[in-house]
């Protein structure tokens, strides 16, 4: 029969050993492991911040050519609220 | 800081985090688990460390909630496989020598992991509880009320199976 405090001296007692060369061995070639891994996201998230900045830039300029015609909007006058009158295409 | 920084702290620390983690895991597999693990977030960490607390200290925090992070996991599959057991989806395995739990932590079996982590640094470890709440970022009331429904858990327990 032990008190509740033998019960925590119990647990006070020295740990088992443990062999610490194996173990650094084992964490370092888990570290090396996880590097490839690391290094594969980053260049998968910069691939795609190139990807969304090409996007960015080329969207704009895709929206502004209309081949050679160029259009022009007429609106009432001193209203660009008001309705859209009529357009006028130029070549 | 490089590798051999590294290995120095490994080194010069590596017998104190065995000793940490053997009164929080009972087996000797699980308790090789939570080293690596354990060593496995300083070397990621530290680049960033910042000498605004001792490295000790550092580390000990470190060990505290890794090793509290990894007895809710265990908690939570332990219950997923109880649970798939039940239903014969799976194979309850026959434990090994080297997972079979030391006999000294089946009353603290009854506590959840948090009560468990509290009792061992305030019972054991002799942490005061500012200290306690600091390093496990919870109020000093939590900490109070929680490890004392820790201790009232435990000596029921040592009471019940006739062990008190």
């Amino acid at each position: 029969m032990i008190s509740y405090n033998e019960f925590l001296n119990e647990l006070k007692e020295p740990a088992a050993p443990a062999d610490y060369d194996r173990l650094l061995s084992q964490i370092e070639q888990k570290v090396s492991q996880r590097r490839p891994r690391a290094r594969f996201l980053l260049a998968g998230a910069v691939a795609v911040l190139l990807l969304a900045f090409a996007a960015y830039f080329y969207y704009p300029a895709q929206q502004a050519s209309n081949g050679d015609i160029l259009m022009s909007y007429v609106f009432e006058q001193e209203s660009l609220d008001g309705p859209l009158l009529a357009y006028v295409l130029e070549d | 800081m490089g590798q051999l920084e590294f290995n120095q702290v490994y080194a010069g620390h590596n017998k104190t985090v065995w000793r940490l983690i053997s009164r929080y895991v009972s087996s000797q597999h699980d308790r090789e688990d939570l080293f690596q693990e354990v060593f496995l977030r300083i070397h990621r960490a530290l680049p960033k460390f910042r000498a605004d607390s001792s490295l000790s200290t550092w580390i000990y925090r470190i060990t505290v909630n890794t090793s509290l992070n990894f007895l809710k996991k265990q908690k939570r599959h332990a219950g997923l496989k109880d649970l798939l057991g039940s239903f014969r989806l799976i194979e309850v395995e026959e434990q090994s020598e080297t997972q079979e739990p030391d006999k000294t932590f089946e009353p603290l079996q009854k506590l959840n992991p948090q009560q468990r982590m509290l009792l061992i640094m305030a019972e054991v470890e002799e942490r005061k509880i500012s200290e306690i709440s600091e390093i496990l970022n919870l109020p000093v009331g939590t900490v109070k009320s929680n490890l004392s429904r820790a201790r009232e858990i435990l000596k029921k327990e040592l009471k019940d199976n006739d062990i008190l």
